[in-house]
């Protein structure tokens, strides 16, 4: 629904973000660990900042707790995309070329939806019923300066940039190995002292036969042992038909139509991998191969099989499932990453978002690099760690890559979990009664 | 009895000096929220309908208001018409104020809530549940969610 932003907006209208402030946001990035609860970084504030602006009503705000660590401080984290610019009826608030937030008091009537809209109410009214909130005095905040126990830190951002070249390297060499130059692909493949089997290849092919193998069943078994121990990184880091996928994507990166909505479910891959089965069994053969886009790419366009006839279409036709979503063959159809899944899901792995630096709804980067779209920002918009299913995570490590503080990470299972996700009471709408 | 009272409050607040300039529904920041608003919804639609004697269980307007008071502070004839419309909600049967979901103080009127979760719940497919709570609410769990 289009928002009625007013004609003030059009009179006034906000800067846009340039490309560079939206990859380096300015921010101060809160600690609770080191926080005693002292209280200077408001007494700073509210005698003016840096500007020294005279006494005024301080902009942060300290939520003391009654054990050392749950100490909080309140304040603008100057959001990517600002839920309060969106809320102001009047334009009175814009993101500047800095990605600084700032309010311009012209305009501003004090009405207060910044303050409803913000997830955690950062915009502070002052005695005299005045809407103010952190403009970062202007790159250097006092309260920074001030704060002893360095709780509080200016922070840009930094990212881990070697991630995303390591893994396109990976996946280029994996896919010229695969399609290229070993013709078996990667369904079966006889390397050197041992065989590496597709796991639900192998499956169909119990499921045909009747018949357990054990030499195959073990060469299945080794996939899914790296997928216990690394998750679905077969799917973001090996497998060729990802590779393809995500040339589209980086390529053409706009959605283009969207798919009905009884395809996107995610249950539709056991559903297909159920199906590849049954079939295997009543035909006797491994159907599912046959149309499997990750198969027909290694056994249509390498160079001794040149183009075998109906099956290089399959490719192209499944890749093109990519411009409704990132991913779309991955995340709601293929059978071998529900296979892969089942043992990430009791794998070794986690993802883990949400450590305390984690700036949550003001960011957000996490929710939009993922390509398999399992980072809820519903749970980020409200200020709580996103919970993580690591059976549909491909282990792409695109969420730590683009987190610029630190706070999505690898965590193994035995060591200790650094978030604990908690719940906002619900049911906002029936709030309605009387006030007494 | 409403007539009379209307009468005290008009003259109380100078609603009887209203020339329908304007500059009020000029002002008002809900004029974003609302198609028709100039005539109904808008402090000087209140005003004229106090001054014809509309019921207040047939004034809009009432469960749009956010006490900024621009209208009051512009109004050329120098009605307080945020003081009026605080008094006109006192008479009718429930406050049309939505309560915090946990302290039950009294927050934002009826339409800047449905203004608000138009404009921020857009592109989520669950309802955000954290505007239903006022401020200081909203600042302690967000405090105990992430400490």
């Amino acid at each position: 629904m289009a928002n009625k932003f007013g004609k003030l907006r059009d009179i006034f209208p906000p800067e846009k973000a340039s490309l560079r402030s939206a990859r380096s946001k300015p921010g101060v990035v809160f600690d609770p660990s080191k926080c005693t609860g002292c209280g200077l970084c408001e007494s700073v504030c509210a005698s003016g900042g840096s500007n020294s602006e005279g006494m005024r009503a301080p902009r942060v705000h300290i939520m003391r707790g009654d054990v050392p660590g749950t100490s909080f401080a309140i304040l603008c984290q100057h959001c990517l995309d600002p839920q309060c610019l969106k809320a102001c009826p009047n334009g009175a608030i814009s993101k500047d070329r800095d990605g600084v937030v700032r309010m311009n008091k012209k305009l501003c009537v004090n009405c207060g939806m910044c303050i409803a809209a913000c997830p955690e109410a950062a915009p502070f009214r002052d005695s005299q019923g005045q809407v103010n909130k952190c403009d970062l005095c202007g790159g250097s905040p006092a309260c920074v300066a001030a704060c002893p126990n360095g709780a509080l830190t200016y922070a840009q951002g930094s990212r881990k940039l070697w991630i995303a070249p390591l893994r396109w390297l990976c996946q280029l060499i994996n896919f010229l190995l695969l399609v290229i130059f070993l013709v078996g692909s990667v369904c079966s493949l006889n390397a050197i002292t041992f065989d590496l089997a597709c796991p639900f290849g192998v499956l169909q092919n119990v499921f045909s036969t009747k018949a357990i193998v054990l030499a195959t069943v073990v060469s299945a078994l080794l996939l899914m042992l790296f997928s216990f121990i690394f998750g679905r990184a077969f799917c973001g880091w090996i497998c060729p038909f990802g590779f393809i996928l995500d040339l589209v994507d980086k390529i053409i990166p706009h959605q283009l139509f969207r798919m009905p909505r009884f395809l996107r479910n995610r249950v539709n891959k056991y559903g297909v991998a159920i199906g590849g089965l049954a079939a295997a069994g009543a035909a006797g053969t491994q159907a599912f191969c046959t149309v499997c886009p990750i198969g027909t790419v290694c056994r249509s366009y390498g160079m001794n099989t040149v183009m075998a006839g109906a099956e290089t279409a399959i490719v192209p036709a499944l890749a093109a499932l990519n411009l409704g979503e990132k991913r779309s063959w991955c995340r709601y159809f293929c059978p071998v990453g529900a296979t892969l899944g089942l043992a990430a899901k009791i794998g070794l792995v986690r993802i883990e978002i949400g450590a305390p630096r984690c700036k949550k709804f003001s960011c957000m980067r996490c929710a939009d690099a993922c390509p398999m779209g399992i980072i809820p920002k519903e749970q980020l918009v409200q200020g709580l760690s996103p919970s993580i299913n690591m059976a549909e995570c491909i282990s792409c490590l695109r969420c730590v890559s683009a987190c610029p503080h630190h706070a999505a990470s690898i965590r193994f299972i035995w060591q200790k979990k650094k978030t604990k996700p908690g719940k906002i009471p619900s049911d906002c709408q029936s709030s309605k009664g009387d006030a007494s | 009895m409403r007539a009379s009272s209307y009468h005290d409050l008009a003259s109380e607040y100078g609603a009887y000096s209203c020339v329908e300039c304007g500059k009020c529904a000029a002002m008002c920041p809900m004029a974003e929220t609302a198609g028709s608003f100039s005539r109904i919804k808008s402090p000087r639609g209140i005003v004229q309908q106090v001054l014809r004697g509309v019921s207040v269980n047939d004034m809009p307007g009432l469960a749009s208001c956010l006490q900024c008071r621009q209208c009051s502070q512009i109004c050329p004839a120098g009605i307080d018409i945020a003081g009026l419309i605080a008094e006109l909600r006192k008479l009718l049967p429930e406050p049309p104020v939505c309560v915090c979901s946990v302290c039950g103080s009294p927050m934002l009127p009826e339409d800047a809530r449905l203004y608000l979760s138009r404009a921020v719940d857009s592109g989520f497919e669950e309802k955000l549940s954290y505007p239903a709570l006022c401020p200081s609410c909203k600042r302690r769990t967000y405090a105990k969610n992430n400490s």
